[in-house]
């Protein structure tokens, strides 16, 4: 095949001669022969062995309890919460990418949609174990869910943590929803594709019998459009509904009205930066540079760029509102971000989320997968501390001074963390097997577009 | 010799099915139905009219589901009044969060299930499916197939008129 | 590692810099220096690496030996209880038992609660002046030692369990040598008793054996002042003092309010002068001249710092500034002459309302002066009285020896029978020539206590002693009076009381203990015995003697360079022998907040010098002791003086006190010479309150209102969008009377009998998760070298408008119509919402089980009415909700209206002051609704509109440091 030029300057950014089959081939190759069969069995060796790290953790905390872990008086939330928030933030991402985009009609997010929502789905599971293993009877988590009991008892709707197990599963039954019916067509020519016979059973299932009839599709486009409309105000209302389990006590430093905005647009920074770095590794394990080419690399940085300044103007308004709220304790709670024991916290996210952000105004960094991945990284570490910084030291200084504290993660909270990665990667690594990583109709449909001929 | 179900004729670009597709339409052939591995915008209002109900449906999901948290959140404090933190039992701001998840997720599945209900989907086997070269309906392959069943059909005529148009003609076996 | 020391000019300036009042609870967040934060990290939670992990469930775990007792005890049928009811014990009835517990030889009145027959929460006798209903938390934690697991539960030979009958034989071989010598060469050594029954045990046996000596072993008694008394007086008198009447209350190296076998009627007195005073009644100063901060020290209104050898000089000086005629000078800088003139100015200005205290390991000559001197204020009658010593150990005009004459005796060889009774000498003994190593040639030691201890580790022969709470035995209170120690429940294992051994070695007979006491009580009619063990004392208050004139004393002025330590028993484990109660060695030491270690006390000049900081391990020489401990910088301490505290470095204390800090060996002097240097190591120690300043434009937690205008500056509660959660029926609420807090710790440990709370053990406590529902917040106010301290009880607040109950998801924590905010525990899945939304902290969560493997002894002694909390759930102060309840109850079963007033949470009931009013705030007439009304009255963090329920009443100071103005 011909050296593609560097970047294309069309609606999907991809070779405008590009024929269905050429798509097809690339989209459905690797499920019947993985290009890069080593590098995958690495990928997935080390996705299990972080599984099996997350299970032993998760095994001695549910034998002996949370107290495995740092968290303590004053300190009662720590990695459970810290970690629950930031694993959910990067699913945001996927949503927006393909909700967002899809409604705006940006032919490119073709490329990359699959793939984040992928990301989505793990993300958000990841993130939904978190709450139930932090709890201190994790076998009684179900008891916040409403159902009709014998106790005629009810969840406590006044309370953000009952809210949070809502947003938890209709984001990921809506997330879920949407994935899939925008697989449905990709599904079907898998199936048809498909040679052996388990292979046909399998994605003629998932493809709900689709023959690609017309009728059809203007039933699925509207479906799609609905879907898209919805998940847009979800991600708001979830993403604030995790920041009110922060805003709604009265800790200073929690209090603030700040704050759901303030998450959303930091949890869809944190998740374009995991996006980033999924199209970089997605594109060369499956060596589909043709379709995510260097332009959605730069696309993605621009991205990245965007969001992180409305972080960063999260923090400026964070640092700004204590002062002109001139309340003492909430000054002592900022200078104790800024100077406390936890300082690092604060100072590692603006170094990450603003500093090395700012790499990305170079064309060069954007469009180089390496750079941009040394920057998607550290954003996610950024981001990471960004939630540690707003989550702990607010803890360690309460109203009374005699109840102040510290902090100190233990080895159980680290290795649940690490090991979460496991339980995000291992799924992932079969999905980039087994999965059409790219909703190939709508490149087709793009290219068919671009060249005037549907 | 079965009936036939109808001719499915295959075109090897999308310009030529929809240009046939229309035509067919305009000569008064309702049982007709294009197949394409993407949706082609000038024929979707033509075949598929109850599509546009969707939304409608949608937003009938999310009243039902505003009814079913209300419902729920105000029915469990009076089914089971207590005094928390000296709040209103009924507190309207804290109804707002559930209450809209409700909202969107009903109708997320109402729009799901229009789309399976009208499309009559899951349907694993279909006829088609057994037409030569009709796997790649999904891929990149064009069809247009009309129905014996409609009553301007006539085997003949159909099929000449087709095979001006497509590559080639298929029967269709039930 | 390089360890940053604390920068001292740095803490000075910033508190010189701080304006009004400067609230702090420790010196390294006073400087913003790296190093400092840096020993914030230190101190920081987590950082605790060298605390045993597996101690708590070793502190916890179960006693095979004790399994199958936890189902049920059986009170003896002697037994009589305190009050009117059924004949038969319905199950789930308490009934209540009137009896006291010897401390010291002083008894501490109580009554016992058993349920089922098994004695589960203790509370100070209603009828007994020296405990009105009140004790201390050394008589709270008395229930945990009848039940602890490492008691001594057999007797021992060489270490090897063996049975009564070898004992009874071993004793009759031994009576046959005695009786031929007529006594000679057995050596007795007690323990501090005042128990008539053993006195006329005693006598009887001296009758038999009259070559037979005694020898008296109690760490911290009062014998030194008994000696005086009989240099003074003639006889020996035993001083009563009446801290009600005492206006101005001058205390020279003394701590009455501090623990003590006599710290609650003195605490009584203290609070009622304080009462009167806020009524305009009389002035409440007092003067405390002290070298290491005390509890009398934190609430004296003059506070003087100042070594033990300068006592004899500030002593001389007090006497001429009260008109004297002595010839020498005093030797003494102007802070402390003022200190002087200010004393007596305001002794003078009360007369007979003065009262002067000093310490029992004072110098004979100062004890002497300072009677004088009392005699002449004209306090006699007035705050103090005398009466013959209640205590043992005074016959024939001549006081029992002491150990260091058994020495003697010991390395002469003249002692062919050695008798510990009831005491632990060699629990921190001298080095070579020690008592152990002398005693390794007499031929026969028994020792009989209730642990096998490291005396009876050295012992041939050990026998396990009753509890006073399963034995019969007397003992005398404060006041003289004496009670009949009467048993809640049959012995536990084979052990026997004092009096059965006694009897044994005299006749071999297996004796009945009751009758030992019958019989010293032989004169009284069995009616009466019955209506003195249901009363719980049978001879009121000694009558008070009045002292001859005492003659001026010549002091002795001794000349001070250098360093000088002072040996303390421990504020929560005393002397050693509750070193095993995980209540005691959990409860936070006033002041320093330490838990489960003693501390070489240094003061921060002294630390300055030395070079170190809070942790770093010191080696402190004294003559004929060498040790080593962990630092702590106490600010207010004397710059010269090295504070060390007895009661722990124990080998054989059991599993709970085994191995934790340094063992001294207490002294009799004030003070030795000693030397101080930094080893380099590191200790880690477990503290409930973190090193914090508070930001000085904050409102203080505890507002001080001047004397003068003893007024809270109004503050404006927020209106609230909500109705307010009052309902019918009683509002509960509690107002605490900061005023008459002493931060004695006596409602904590009454909080975690009542409330079956977990001990968590010392490296969880470092984790900041210890689990007491009631916390006393300790602040300084003031300068690094002589700030003020200040007490805050803080239970739950039961908001009205609790921020808890709105983050719980499920259900967990409610509003009760009556004001409670409740914690249903069953009902708890530990999200912790509710902890992080409190505004005070005061919620406790079980991070992880802390009650299943607790000893079956251990679980016996739980209170049934109390949910044994698992893990993973949250648990906080219900202001006694089961109290509440049986008071309801018993009101409707009587078919009478609900006398709020009855309920009283166990706090309260405990409190030796009285700071604590719980009740109705909606009855206009109840005390706590009269609290309410009092100018002084505030909420806490009042701002954040929660409404707390718990609210509290401003400390008043006579002179300046009060914020209110």
């Amino acid at each position: 095949m011909k050296p593609e030029p560097l970047l294309h300057d069309t609606g999907h950014f991809v070779a405008r001669d590009l024929s269905d089959q050429q798509v097809s081939r690339q989209v459905f190759g690797p499920l019947q022969q993985f290009p890069r069969p080593v590098a995958w069995r690495w990928l997935f060796g080390i996705g299990i062995a972080l599984l099996m790290m997350y299970l032993a953790s998760a095994t001695v905390l549910l034998a002996n309890g949370v107290g495995m872990w740092g968290n303590n008086q004053p300190v009662h939330w720590g990695f459970g919460i810290l970690n629950y928030i930031w694993w959910l933030g990067i699913g945001h991402a996927g949503t927006f990418i393909s909700a967002l985009l899809w409604l705006i009609e940006r032919p490119w997010r073709h490329s990359l949609n699959r793939l984040a929502e992928l990301m989505t789905l793990m993300a958000v599971i990841c993130a939904a174990l978190y709450p139930i293993l932090h709890l201190g009877r994790p076998w009684l988590f179900y008891w916040t869910m409403p159902y009709p009991n014998e106790m005629g008892l009810w969840p406590q709707f006044k309370s953000p943590t009952a809210w949070d197990m809502f947003a938890i599963l209709s984001y990921l039954s809506v997330s879920v929803l949407f994935l899939l019916v925008g697989a449905i067509p990709d599904f079907a020519t898998a199936r048809d594709r498909a040679t052996g016979v388990l292979a046909q059973r399998l994605y003629g299932l998932m493809a709900l019998g689709w023959r690609g009839s017309q009728r059809h599709w203007a039933l699925w486009r509207q479906t799609t459009r609905v879907l898209a409309m919805l998940a847009i105000p979800l991600v708001f209302a979830v993403s604030s509904g995790y920041s009110f389990l922060l805003t709604m006590g009265p800790q200073s430093g929690w209090h603030s009205t700040l704050f759901p905005p303030y998450f959303v647009a930091g949890a869809v920074f944190s998740g374009f930066a995991l996006v980033a770095l999924l199209a970089i590794g997605v594109r060369w394990l499956l060596s589909i540079e043709a379709l995510i080419t260097r332009r959605h690399l730069d696309m993605l940085g621009r991205l990245l760029l965007a969001t992180g300044w409305m972080t960063a103007y999260g923090y400026l308004a964070d640092l700004f509102m204590p002062f002109y709220g001139g309340d003492a304790h909430e000054i002592e709670v900022l200078m104790t971000r800024l100077a406390g024991p936890h300082a690092w916290s604060f100072w590692l996210a603006i170094v990450c989320n603003v500093g090395v952000l700012q790499a990305l105004w170079w064309r060069s960094v954007r469009q180089r997968p390496g750079t941009l991945a040394a920057v998607a990284l550290a954003v996610l570490v950024g981001m990471w501390a960004e939630r540690f910084m707003l989550l702990i030291p607010p803890q360690t200084r309460d109203f009374l001074v005699s109840a102040w504290g510290g902090y100190t993660p233990t080895l159980w909270d680290w290795t649940l963390f690490i090991g979460s990665f496991g339980v995000f990667l291992v799924p992932y690594s079969l999905f980039l097997r087994y999965v059409p990583m790219v909703s190939a109709f709508e490149v087709k449909q793009a290219l068919h577009k671009e060249r005037g001929d549907a | 010799m079965p009936e036939s179900l109808g001719l499915l004729a295959e075109f090897d670009a999308p310009q030529p099915l929809v240009e046939a597709s229309l035509h067919a339409w305009a000569m008064g052939y309702r049982r007709l139905d294009a197949f394409a591995p993407f949706p082609l915008e000038a024929l979707l209002p033509l075949f598929e009219p109850r599509a546009s109900r969707v939304p409608g449906i949608a937003c009938f999901g999310a009243l039902l589901g505003v009814a079913l948290a209300l419902l729920m959140q105000i029915g469990s404090v009076l089914n089971y009044p207590l005094n928390v933190g000296g709040r209103p039992l009924i507190a309207v701001p804290s109804l707002m969060v559930v209450t809209f998840l409700f909202a969107v997720v009903g109708a997320a599945l109402a729009a799901v299930l229009t789309l399976l209900i009208t499309s009559r989907l899951p349907r694993l086997h279909h006829p088609l499916f057994g037409a030569q070269a009709f796997e790649r309906a999904s891929d990149d392959g064009f069809f247009l197939f009309i129905e014996a069943a409609d009553p301007l059909f006539d085997d003949q005529v159909t099929r000449a008129w087709l095979a001006e148009r497509a590559i080639c003609i298929h029967e269709v076996q039930p | 590692m390089s360890a940053p020391t604390v920068d001292f000019a740095a803490l000075r300036e910033h508190l010189a810099g701080l304006k009004g009042a400067a609230y702090w609870r420790g010196l390294e967040a006073l400087a913003a220096t790296p190093e400092a934060q840096a020993l914030i990290e230190a101190e920081f939670p987590g950082a605790a690496p060298l605390i045993d992990r597996r101690r708590f469930l070793q502190l916890m775990a179960a006693s095979l030996a004790m399994a199958g007792l936890a189902a049920c005890g059986k009170t003896p049928e002697q037994a009589v209880p305190a009050v009117r009811q059924a004949p038969q014990l319905t199950p789930g009835i308490a009934s209540w038992y009137a009896t006291a517990i010897p401390f010291c030889g002083i008894a501490q009145p109580v009554l016992g609660k058993t349920v089922a027959g098994r004695p589960i929460k203790l509370e100070g006798n209603p009828q007994h002046p020296m405990s009105a209903g009140t004790c201390d938390a050394f008589t709270q934690a008395a229930i945990l030692q009848l039940y602890d697991p490492d008691r001594s539960q057999a007797p021992r030979f060489k270490g090897r369990e063996t049975s009564w009958d070898e004992v009874r034989g071993a004793l009759a071989r031994q009576r046959l040598m005695l009786d031929t010598s007529r006594g000679k060469g057995l050596h007795i050594v007690c323990g501090a008793s005042s128990s008539p029954t053993l006195g006329r045990q005693l006598d009887t046996l001296r009758r038999r054996w009259p070559e037979a000596r005694l020898y008296h072993a109690e760490s911290f008694a009062e014998t030194e002042a008994l000696r005086t008394s009989e240099r003074v007086f003639g006889q020996p008198l035993q001083a009563r003092r009446y801290l009600q009447n005492a206006e101005v209350l001058v205390c020279l190296e003394d701590d009455p309010l501090g623990s003590g076998p006599r710290q609650t009627p003195l605490q009584q007195g203290w609070a009622e002068r304080r009462r009167q005073a806020a009524q305009g009644q009389g002035a409440a100063l007092s003067f405390v001249a002290e070298s290491i901060p005390t509890l009398t020290g934190a609430a004296a209104t003059h506070r003087l710092a100042i070594a033990p050898s300068r006592l004899p000089d500030l002593t001389l000086a007090l006497s001429r500034a009260l008109g004297e005629n002595v010839a020498d000078q005093p030797r003494l800088s102007a802070r402390q002459l003022e200190w002087v003139e200010a004393a007596a100015t305001a002794l003078k200005a009360h007369p007979g309302r003065g009262l002067i205290c000093v310490g029992m390991q004072a110098a004979t000559d100062v004890q002497a002066q300072v009677m004088r001197l009392n005699q002449r204020l004209g306090a006699h009658g007035q705050t103090l009285d005398w009466q013959a010593p209640t205590l043992l150990g005074y016959e024939r005009g001549q006081f029992w020896a002491s150990l260091e004459q058994l020495a003697q005796q010991l390395a002469a060889g003249n002692v062919s029978q050695l008798l510990l009774l009831d005491c632990n000498p060699l629990q921190a003994s001298a080095p070579e020539p020690g008592l152990e190593g002398l005693m390794q040639k007499v031929p026969f030691c028994l020792h009989a206590g209730l642990y096998y201890d490291e005396s009876a580790a050295h012992c041939h022969w050990h026998v396990p002693l009753n509890h006073a709470l399963d034995g019969w035995t007397d003992v005398r209170a404060a006041d003289g009076s004496a009670c009949i120690v009467q048993p809640l429940i049959e012995p536990m294992y084979s052990t026997r009381t004092l009096h059965q051994l006694i009897e044994l070695l005299l006749t071999s007979a297996d004796s009945d203990a009751l009758n030992h006491v019958r019989s010293t009580w032989a004169h009284v009619a069995q009616d009466q015995w019955r209506q003195a063990l249901a009363d719980g004392w049978i001879e009121a208050a000694a009558p008070a003697i009045d002292a001859p004139e005492a003659a001026p004393v010549m002091l002795n002025l001794p000349d001070s360079e250098g360093l000088e330590a002072v040996v303390r028993a421990d504020p929560c484990v005393w002397d050693g022998r509750f070193a095993n109660l995980g209540w005691l060695q959990e409860l936070p030491k006033p002041i320093s907040t330490l838990t489960w270690s003693n501390v070489v006390g240094l003061s921060p000049r002294l630390a300055e010098q030395v070079g170190v900081r809070n942790g770093d391990g010191v080696e402190v020489a004294l003559p004929g002791q060498l040790l080593r401990g962990a630092a702590w910088i106490e600010p207010g301490q004397a710059d010269q003086v090295i504070a060390l505290y007895a009661g722990y470095g124990r080998s054989h204390a059991g599993r709970v006190g085994n191995g934790l800090g340094y063992a001294v060996r207490p002294i009799q002097a004030a003070s030795v010479s000693a030397s101080v240097r930094s080893n380099g190591d590191r200790h880690a120690l477990a503290f409930t309150q973190a090193h914090h300043a508070l930001p000085d434009d904050e409102t203080p937690p505890i507002r001080v209102v001047p004397r003068d205008r003893p007024q809270i500056a109004v503050q404006q509660i927020p209106a609230s969008l909500y109705t307010s959660a009052t309902d019918s029926g009683p509002q509960w609420g509690m107002v605490i009377d900061l005023d008459l807090c002493t931060g004695c710790n006596a409602c904590v440990t009454a909080c975690q009998a009542e409330n079956n709370i977990a001990v968590v053990g010392a490296e969880q406590v470092a984790n900041g998760r210890s689990m007491h529902w009631l916390r006393i917040d300790h602040y300084y106010q003031g300068s690094l070298d002589a700030p003020r301290s200040r007490f805050q009880p803080l239970p739950c607040m039961h908001c009205e408008q609790a921020p808890c109950e709105t983050g719980c998801p499920v259900n967990a924590t409610v509003h009760s119509r009556d004001g409670l905010n409740q914690m249903v525990y069953n009902r708890c899945i530990g999200t912790r919402t509710c902890a992080s939304y409190c505004p005070y902290k005061v919620r406790r969560f079980n991070w992880l089980d802390w009650s299943a493997n607790a000893a079956p002894s251990i679980q016996a002694q739980r209170n049934p009415e109390v949910t044994v909390r698992t893990r993973g759930v949250m648990e906080k102060c219900t202001y006694c909700t089961q109290r509440i309840s049986a008071a309801r109850i018993d009101s409707k079963q009587r078919g009478v209206e609900f006398d709020t007033t009855t309920v009283v949470t166990a706090c309260q009931q405990t409190c030796p002051s009285q700071a604590i009013r719980f009740g109705d705030i909606a009855d206009p007439a109840s005390p706590v609704s009269n609290a309410r009304r009092d100018p002084r009255h505030y909420r806490l963090l009042e701002a954040l509109g929660t409404r707390p329920r718990t609210s509290y009443l401003a400390r008043i100071e006579d002179v300046e440091g009060s914020d209110e103005t």
